[in-house]
């Protein structure tokens, strides 16, 4: 399996069980689960994953009506939010915490930059689907790809090339 | 349909002059590494533009003068900065900038292509030769 063959740090990539549920109830105990301050977690291993999580609410908030950016931005949907959550819990956590925005068409965007020409944006649809793009120096990298129990193999790589490069 | 441009910003910028992107959303921008997102270029989604003003010859205060009365007032938002990159730019990417002069040096970079993934890998291409300015 792939998974055997990764380093130590990455093993936050394996293969998890990914809760989609977008109910109310489904959503606050979410919210709990990562904003209780007595979830008994290592803070400085959560610490990041807490802080995303919260700018995903916020940004929600943000855009949570038509033309919420001044420029036709589409609001977000409570699918929307439920798949960023999602995404956010397939995410390694000894991965650098990503900027969290909202595009214009009301998708989720998880941002990281490493530098120069060194850089990769994922966004995600409330369907599911994860649109990336990648710079890797003079290399341009982008796909489509649906979030299922993992993030996508292109997407794993890139991220860890360039979190390789920033080491 | 679009009305013709007119005036003296009907005519397609130079290469080296400078597009402004007014930026609406602290989270369009990082002021830590002091960069703009690769969202904040992509396109509107209906018309899949990407609104620009052009600021050849202007002073900085001229600049958030126009994004203050074009973009932040006019949709009442609150103008955080803005995204500067030369129209050189988006052209050897592929796209195109396209003058319509209304208001005064509005133009937009057109010719996105209607795949996510592909907006994107142009938007961070953009995002990366882009110079943030905050207000």
């Amino acid at each position: 399996m792939t998974v055997i063959a990764l380093p130590v740090k990455w093993l936050g990539l394996a293969p998890t069980a990914t809760d989609r549920a977008v109910s109310d109830e489904a959503q606050r105990f979410r919210r709990d689960r990562w904003l209780s301050v007595d979830t008994g977690f290592s803070l400085s291993v959560e610490e990041p994953y807490r802080r995303a999580t919260a700018a995903v609410i916020e940004a929600a908030q943000e855009a949570n009506r038509p033309n919420w950016d001044g420029q036709g931005g589409l609001p977000v949907t409570q699918g929307a939010v439920a798949q960023a959550f999602a995404f956010l819990d397939v995410l390694p956590s000894t991965l650098s915490e990503p900027e969290v925005a909202v595009d214009p068409d009301g998708e989720f965007s998880f941002e990281w930059s490493f530098g120069p020409r060194r850089a990769l944006t994922a966004s995600i649809s409330a369907s599911g689907k994860i649109s990336f793009a990648a710079l890797i120096g003079p290399a341009r990298l982008y796909g489509t790809d649906y979030l299922l129990d993992a993030l996508p193999e292109p997407l794993t790589l890139a991220l860890r090339q360039l979190h390789a490069s920033a080491a | 349909m679009p009305q013709q441009p007119s005036g003296p910003f009907a005519l397609p910028p130079a290469e080296a002059e400078p597009l402004s992107r007014f930026l609406l959303s602290k989270r369009r921008y990082s002021v830590e590494r002091m960069r703009v997102k690769s969202a904040a270029f992509l396109p509107e989604p209906n018309s899949l533009e990407t609104s620009v003003f052009r600021t050849l010859g202007l002073e900085e205060e001229e600049i958030w003068t126009i994004g203050e009365h074009h973009v932040a007032q006019a949709t009442g938002h609150t103008l955080h900065g803005r995204g500067q990159v030369l129209a050189q730019v988006p052209r050897r990417l592929g796209l195109n900038v396209r003058p319509d002069n209304q208001p005064e040096r509005h133009a937009a970079i057109v010719g996105w292509p209607a795949e996510k993934d592909r907006q994107q890998m142009l938007a961070i291409e953009l995002a990366e030769e882009a110079t943030l300015f905050l207000k």
